[in-house]
């Protein structure tokens, strides 16, 4: 898909390449300095997370269009050990690996989308938009 | 028996042939690479490495295969070390290789003609057959030398840059400035972390800014990374004030709901160091 750019998530610098990918789409987009910031960095902890939990992955941006309004999406796909309970991911705080745990729902803030499908033992999708304003 | 004394002979003796046929049939266009060298010392240089390859290829009509691949090594950890031959791209260098195999068969052809009903025309395709093999061993061992040399130039370059990214600089006594820029990886953030510990010690510090006018991004691994050099300079005693978070790394961070409330903070590095002038007149 021509709106559609991937990277695979297999070691670490592929982290930074997922946040270089998601920069310069936005950047293409039109968003300003603080929503490519933003993005970045929910590219940023999301590339982290499928590297730290599942080992690898994929991050996807896709540019997308609904009705008057642009926007970026950042699906990121990986088919690791999943997540047992969402609520508790979802909480402020909560971490497994000794972060600060402000990961999933501090994307879920920088975003203006967000949706989280896990089923454990087959992986974890997560789709998060920001839309252009 | 494929070995065959009046074949070395007959070899040996084309050596510098070889050399000069293969260096004049050179493709010179190539765009970076030994074998595209102007300077006539490294053309000589190139040369003599060839030459040494014919003397120690033609061995494999006389000696054991052991001691051939033994004698052969030295060539090899050789060129594979070669300054010339390491920025010059593997696919011109293999191209080369297959060059002087085609060379050889050449000449074996040559070798077979003069004396004909010599040598029966399974034996010529015998010692055609150790050529080929002789070149795939020696091109296998090459590649894989080269390799490691590579990784290893690779590796120290990756150390320097490490080095350079993550400079602690003495302002005054007892104080010390570290900037930080671009993207920090736990590999660098580990290496920060050592580093800067190491400095202050060694320098006698009590007092380290942290600039981060150049941190483009902060996630909550980099933040965490931060928080743990604070927490560990703060242990063998020395204070630190973070300074320079850009306005859209400010708001991120905050949405992210990362909290620098226990760290000192001021707008630029001269705000940080005049704050602490006028704490000390104090």
């Amino acid at each position: 898909m021509e709106n559609q750019s991937c990277v695979k998530i297999i070691n670490e610098w592929d982290i930074v390449a997922a946040r270089q990918l998601g920069r310069n789409v936005a950047k293409d987009l039109g968003f300003g300095t603080v929503d490519q910031a933003r993005i970045t960095t929910a590219i940023s902890e999301l590339a982290r997370n499928i590297y730290l939990y599942a080992g690898q992955g994929q991050v996807c941006i896709e540019k997308i269009y609904d009705g008057g309004k642009a926007g970026l999406q950042i699906l990121a796909a990986d088919s690791g050990p999943g997540i047992s309970d969402l609520r508790q991911v979802m909480e402020d705080g909560y971490s497994t690996s000794g972060g600060l745990g402000a990961g999933l729902p501090g994307v879920k803030r920088l975003m203006d989308e967000f949706v989280i499908d896990s089923e454990p033992g087959k992986g974890t999708d997560i789709k998060a938009t920001k839309w252009l304003r | 028996m494929h070995r065959n004394q009046e074949l070395h002979t007959f070899l040996v003796e084309k050596a510098k042939n070889l050399t000069e046929e293969w260096y004049k049939s050179l493709d010179k266009s190539d765009p970076k690479g030994v074998y595209s060298s102007s300077i006539p010392e490294e053309i000589q240089k190139l040369k003599q490495q060839n030459y040494d390859f014919h003397l120690h290829l033609c061995k494999v009509f006389v000696q054991e295969e052991k001691q051939f691949s033994q004698e052969f090594e030295e060539w090899i950890n050789q060129i594979a070390k070669d300054e010339q031959h390491l920025n010059t791209p593997v696919q011109y260098i293999l191209r080369e290789f297959f060059h002087v195999q085609e060379q050889y068969l050449c000449y074996i052809d040559e070798f077979a003609s003069i004396h004909k009903g010599k040598y029966s025309h399974e034996k010529v395709q015998l010692w055609q057959r150790i050529i080929i093999r002789a070149f795939k061993e020696v091109i296998l061992r090459f590649v894989q030398e080269n390799q490691i040399y590579s990784e290893k130039k690779l590796l120290a370059q990756q150390e320097i840059i490490m080095e350079l990214s993550s400079p602690v600089i003495t302002i005054n006594k007892g104080a010390a400035l570290l900037p930080l820029v671009g993207d920090i990886d736990t590999t660098r953030a580990k290496f920060i972390l050592e580093h800067s510990l190491n400095e202050c010690s060694n320098k006698g510090i009590n007092h380290l800014y942290i600039d981060l006018s150049g941190v483009v991004m902060i996630d909550t691994m980099v933040a965490h990374q931060i928080f743990q050099l604070i927490s560990a300079l703060k242990m063998i005693g020395v204070q630190t004030t973070l300074s320079g978070l850009r306005p859209e790394v400010a708001q991120t961070t905050v949405q992210l709901g990362l909290s620098f409330e226990e760290v000192v903070i001021r707008s630029d590095l001269a705000a940080a160091l005049s704050a602490n002038e006028i704490d000390s007149v104090k």
